[in-house]
């Protein structure tokens, strides 16, 4: 085979395959194009199912935005024609209904629905066009879509409301494409109160799950319903309640009133016989009847106090007063009772506290006492103490906070609230240890408030309690015109007590008038204090020392320290409120001796410690004159 | 098969014992094709085993030893075809361990049609591969000598030996491919 001859046939099957080649390319050219089709088609598939599914997320989403609203709509408005109003107008929102609106129980006939006159309409126009129309409508039970919801309490939808077999209704003249309707029955606790209507075109057809979504949406709505009645409920509830108590006030109080005068009667007279002649047992037995007509005359009183605080019937008294000296007058006659039983009563008003003030003196006494009342009453041991403090004062009035505190039982956390109740003690227990009615600390309550103050309670079982209480007055005079002048300038006083609290008052009494205060926390500390002070020039002034300690040492005590003390030093005794048997009889000179009553007033104690001040004074000034006369006689 | 092998084939035939045996054997083969095939065709395998047995009469040439040849010379046609398919790998062993996860991905991209052998190799260890071939083909010798032509386009030595599994028929075998040791003593 020559060369041409080989060229040639390789020529001949290159050009053979290049026609298979293309022939390739048109066929794959075919497929691409085929290929291409189907997926162009695919993809038309593709995008109408992703805009369906668009759609129903569309639709999902705006009935989940409808039921949300509607729950905080049902949770929030309390209006229950609002409420109708608002789940109309997001339902026919949501789904774009033109026109919808609310049909009730005809209370002429309740057999029969009527328009509730709650309609919406995103016109103004449509609106009033389709309230004329819907006034004269009526659906009785069963008949007509709205009829029908009533009788099935289901959501219902009527695709051509023109040809309802039972109830024709033309709304072409509001808006041609209306011919469908939609309705939903409003429930509450399952029973049927009402139907929302909205009229949208045929095409929009809701389903099943849509129309089971207006079903709840009605519940929700009549959640309103509910709560509005129960409210009313309640509200009539409280009225009655209320109404009940003010009446067994006004009875309580007149039935007090009514005890109290015979109750009068009986202590009198009990007391014009005792002051007859009469036996030992008579004279036991009649002092019992009155001790016991007191304590049941303090009952009723305290029975009334409260009735007409609760009855309204209690009026503040106005006026100004001496608030320092008012409060010291409670303490001090509350003192006996509280020595009675080895209490330190303790009183202290801060220097800030206005001396006249505007306010209710008799109230505010009544609250003290009932406070120190209880604290002596609950403390077995150790203190009573009465202390006020200036806590607000603008140009024209003040707030001052009062407390009262004790080391008695105490009151246990859990019980801090219901010891406010009235009639009720922080146990039972306590009413039968203690006795009381229970209702001292609701009245001082019901006084503080009425008086806009607040009590608060600070208590620790087995340390004690504090009662601190706050109170506005009107300001009429800040300072006493009968100033602490420092009439005891320069003057050294040992006190001789082991209450720190007790010093720490006396100092402060005592600061104003110059006088400086020591402390000995017992006898021989006292007796060590003197000793280095000397009997000379250096020796103290005075000597404050409570009688206790007289009592205890059998007077030992007290002779030991005036062996001790110089010629000048007065001793002031701090006597109980109540007699002791024991009597203090002095061996020094009476005038070097004092007695002051406690609780003491700064004012006594000051004046006490000038006056007998001068008193020795001018003692030793006529002793030493006589001496010299003597002398000069001599 | 697909026409680019083909058309590989008689060049190589051509190139190997001239243009003269190339139109003799194809005269001699009365193929149906007429030998003129188009690289994107697909042709009958048969076609390929009756040129090769054609020019073993021709020429007196093993069979096995034109397919083993014929694979190593295909090897550098591919690669200046579709010189894309080795830039991936640095030695033999990387692109022959590529061949079914990535060579023939590439090729079914072309020829979707194309009936590819599966290679399965396991690195016994750094200098040693063994390659599992299946083939419904059954041409072990085509796959030695593209193994042959790779290992020659790294410029690597490497021994190939190969044991047929499947009884005679050649369509499971087993290559060893164990690279010669260095004269310096590394590997």
């Amino acid at each position: 085979m020559d060369i041409v001859e080989q060229l040639t046939r390789k020529l001949a099957r290159e050009e053979r395959a290049r026609l298979e080649a293309e022939q390739l390319l048109e066929q794959k050219s075919r497929e691409v194009y085929q290929t291409n089709e189907e997926l162009r088609h695919l993809n038309a598939i593709l995008e109408s199912s992703i805009n369906d599914k668009t759609i129903d997320l569309q639709k999902a989403n705006a009935r989940t935005q409808l039921l949300h609203q509607t729950v905080l709509m049902a949770a929030e408005v309390g209006n229950y024609n609002e409420a109708l109003l608002f789940c109309c107008r997001l339902v026919c929102e949501t789904v774009g209904s033109p026109v919808g609106h609310i049909y009730k129980i005809d209370v002429e006939n309740d057999s029969q629905l009527v328009s509730a006159d709650l309609h919406w309409s995103a016109s103004e126009q449509t609106q009033q066009l389709f309230q004329n129309l819907v006034a004269d409508w009526r659906f009785p039970r069963g008949i007509g879509l709205p009829g029908a919801v009533w009788a099935t309490k289901k959501a219902i939808w009527l695709p051509d409301i023109e040809s309802d077999p039972r109830y024709r209704r033309f709304l072409t003249d509001i808006d041609e494409k209306i011919t469908a309707a939609v309705a939903f029955p409003v429930t509450s606790d399952s029973e049927f109160v009402a139907v929302v209507e909205f009229f949208v075109e045929e095409s929009l057809k809701p389903s099943e799950s849509f129309l089971g979504l207006l079903e709840t949406i009605g519940q929700q709505v009549g959640q309103v319903l509910e709560r509005r009645n129960a409210l009313e409920d309640t509200r009539r509830a409280k009225e009655s309640a209320d109404q009940a108590n003010i009446a067994k006030s006004q009875f309580l109080a007149n039935m007090s009133h009514e005890i109290r005068t015979p109750m009068n009667a009986i202590i009198g007279m009990t007391e014009l016989v005792l002051l007859t002649e009469v036996t030992d047992e008579q004279k036991d037995c009649l002092t019992t009847v009155v001790s016991s007509a007191e304590d049941l005359l303090n009952i009723i009183n305290e029975i009334l106090d409260l009735s007409k605080i609760e009855s309204n019937k209690t009026e503040l008294d106005i006026g100004a007063f001496e608030l320092r000296e008012s409060v010291f007058e409670c303490v001090k006659a509350l003192a006996p009772s509280s020595h009675e039983k080895h209490l330190e009563i303790l009183f202290h008003f801060d220097e800030s506290v206005p001396y006249r003030v505007y306010g209710d003196r008799s109230r505010l006494r009544q609250i003290i006492f009932n406070l120190v009342g209880n604290a002596i009453k609950f403390t077995s041991r150790g203190e009573v103490e009465v202390s006020a403090n200036l806590i607000e004062q603008r140009e024209q009035d003040c707030v001052v906070e009062f407390s009262v505190r004790d080391t008695g039982i105490g009151i246990s956390s859990d019980k801090h609230d219901v010891i406010f109740n009235k009639f009720e003690q922080a146990d039972t227990t306590t009413t039968r240890k203690y006795g009381g009615t229970g209702l001292g600390l609701s009245i001082v309550t019901k006084l503080l408030n009425l008086m806009g103050g607040h009590l608060k309670l600070e208590s620790d079982v087995g340390v004690g309690s504090t009662f601190k209480f706050t109170l506005p007055f009107g300001i009429v005079e800040m300072q006493n015109s009968q100033t602490v002048s420092a009439r005891l300038s320069g003057n050294r006083v040992l006190l001789v007590d082991g209450n720190d609290r007790l010093h720490e008052i006396i100092s402060e009494m005592l600061r104003p008038a110059g006088a400086i205060v020591e402390s000995a926390v017992d006898r021989a500390d006292a007796l060590r204090r003197i000793a280095l002070q000397g009997t000379g020039n250096g020796a103290y002034d005075f000597i404050i020392i409570d009688q206790k300690s007289v009592v205890k040492f059998n007077s030992e005590y007290l002779a030991d320290i005036e062996h001790s003390i110089a010629a000048g030093t007065i001793v002031i005794v701090m006597r109980r409120a109540i007699r002791h048997s024991v009597v203090y009889k002095a061996k020094a000179k009476k005038e070097q001796v004092k007695f002051v009553t406690k609780p003491m007033e700064q004012m006594v104690l000051i004046d006490l410690m000038v006056s007998s001040k001068n008193d020795l004074k001018y003692e030793v000034d006529e002793h030493s004159l006589s001496s010299s006369s003597v002398d000069q006689a001599k | 098969m697909k026409g680019v092998i083909f058309r590989a084939f008689l060049d190589h035939v051509g190139q190997t014992y001239g243009e003269n045996i190339t139109e003799q054997l194809i005269l001699n083969c009365n193929l149906s094709s007429g030998g003129a095939y188009t690289s994107v065709g697909t042709y009958d395998t048969g076609e390929l085993l009756s040129l090769i047995s054609g020019l073993t009469d021709l020429t007196g040439t093993e069979s096995t030893s034109i397919v083993k040849n014929f694979g190593k010379a295909l090897f550098p046609i591919l690669v200046e075809k579709y010189p894309s398919v080795v830039q991936h790998a640095n030695n033999a062993f990387e692109l022959i361990s590529s061949v079914d996860n990535h060579i023939h991905i590439e090729v079914l991209k072309l020829y979707p049609d194309a009936g590819l052998p599966t290679f399965s190799p396991e690195l016994k260890s750094p200098t040693c591969m063994w390659l599992k071939y299946d083939s419904e083909r059954g041409l072990p010798e085509l796959a030695e000598g593209l193994l042959q032509g790779c290992i020659d386009y790294f410029g690597e030595e490497v021994e190939i030996e190969w044991q047929d599994l499947s009884g005679g028929a050649n369509t499971h075998v087993l290559f060893k491919l164990q690279k010669k040791e260095q004269v310096n003593g590394y590997s």
